[in-house]
């Protein structure tokens, strides 16, 4: 045989009708020129009911056989144990392993989601504690000095507030200073009169 | 008609002053107590202290002129009734007097902030020496301290605190 795999695969297209334009043309020339080609194209044509019968009968048990695997392994999907086919295991099915696993997943998920939780809870909780923090720094620190721990005083009460002390009139034979405070009450500015007893008299 | 009016007026005039002025009757119809502490201030190396019973004072520390001395110990304290108009006196322990005098009370109506002020009269004096104080006049609510220093004694100076409570 002296054609090549692809002509020879053109005049099998030309021998099914398959084959149209330039290739066709050349096709046919190629059959008017050689037997060879004539002989390929009329085997073809000569043979196509018993290839037909032949490729029928070769996939239909093939064909058979891939159902027979599919019925098998589903079978033992359902049934949930080893399957056979022609005599010997294809699959095991093993769930009882996976759903342990899982559940270990999801508790990890949950512990980590009780965790996120709790971490937020406390820091909203510092942020809104963080006035009375300053509160109880304060007290321990009079405490410390050995002053009288009270109740908490003007500064949450400011409709109690006074307007001060104020100082009207002074007169006095020494030099006098007038020095505002604050914290003399925790509701009010106040004042020290101080008056120099070391400075010469006036 | 007329008549009956002014009856009413005259009859009504009492009870609404007892009413809308009630704070200053009564502060003025009885006395008021004044509390005067002795204060003695020192500076030393030895470290600083404060007395316990002078419970305002550590916050006034880092302040002028508290500020200058760092050893605070509490001499005397004592509290006196006042009516008003009416003059106490005092006796310091440098020897002088302390002349304390309520010259008025008066309700403080100013904005949101209501109550009683009481304006108060100090003089200290005392026998050979010119006026230490001549006149302070301050006006003051209920439990606002102000402070008279730098009277010499014992190394150090004395404050005198004063407060209607």
């Amino acid at each position: 045989m002296t054609l090549s795999l692809e002509t020879t695969l053109e005049l099998m297209a030309l021998a099914d009708g398959e084959l149209h334009g330039d290739a066709r043309e050349r096709a046919e020339k190629l059959m008017a020129q050689s037997e060879e080609a004539q002989r390929v194209v009329a085997a073809m044509r000569s043979s196509g009911p018993a290839l037909q019968s032949w490729l029928a009968d070769t996939f239909g048990r093939q064909s058979q056989s891939a159902d027979g695997i599919a019925d098998a392994v589903m079978a033992k999907l359902a049934g949930g144990a080893a399957s056979t086919v022609a005599g010997g295991p294809i699959a095991h099915l093993v769930p009882a392993v996976r759903a342990p696993r899982a559940r270990v997943v999801t508790r990890v998920a949950l512990a980590a989601s009780v965790l996120a939780f709790a971490a937020l809870a406390v820091l909203y909780i510092r942020s809104m504690g963080v006035r009375s923090g300053q509160q109880l720094a304060r007290v321990a620190a009079a405490g410390a000095s050995g002053v009288a721990i009270g109740a908490p005083r003007a500064a949450e009460e400011p409709a109690q507030r006074g307007r001060g002390v104020e100082v009207e009139e002074i007169d006095s034979a020494k030099r006098v200073s007038i020095f505002e405070i604050s914290g003399a009450t925790a509701s009010a500015q106040s004042v020290v009169v101080w008056i120099d007893d070391d400075q010469e008299e006036r | 008609m007329r008549r009956r009016s002014l009856l009413a007026a005259f009859a009504v005039a009492p009870v609404s002053a007892v009413i809308g002025g009630r704070g200053v009757l009564a502060a003025a119809t009885q006395e008021v107590p004044v509390e005067i502490s002795v204060i003695h201030a020192t500076r030393t190396d030895g470290g600083a202290s404060m007395d316990p019973r002078l419970r305002d004072l550590p916050q006034l520390t880092r302040q002028q002129p508290f500020v200058r001395y760092n050893v605070f110990k509490l001499l005397d304290r004592t509290q006196l009734r006042i009516e008003k108009g009416k003059r106490l006196d005092y006796g310091i322990l440098d020897g002088r007097t302390l002349q304390v005098t309520l010259v008025d009370v008066t309700e403080d109506d100013a904005g949101q902030r209501q109550g009683v002020r009481y304006q108060v009269r100090a003089e200290i004096g005392g026998p050979g020496k010119r006026e230490f104080l001549k006149l302070l006049e301050v006006s003051a609510g209920a439990n606002e301290p102000f402070f008279v220093g730098g009277q010499s004694y014992r190394g150090g100076t004395l404050f005198l605190e004063l407060a209607v409570r």
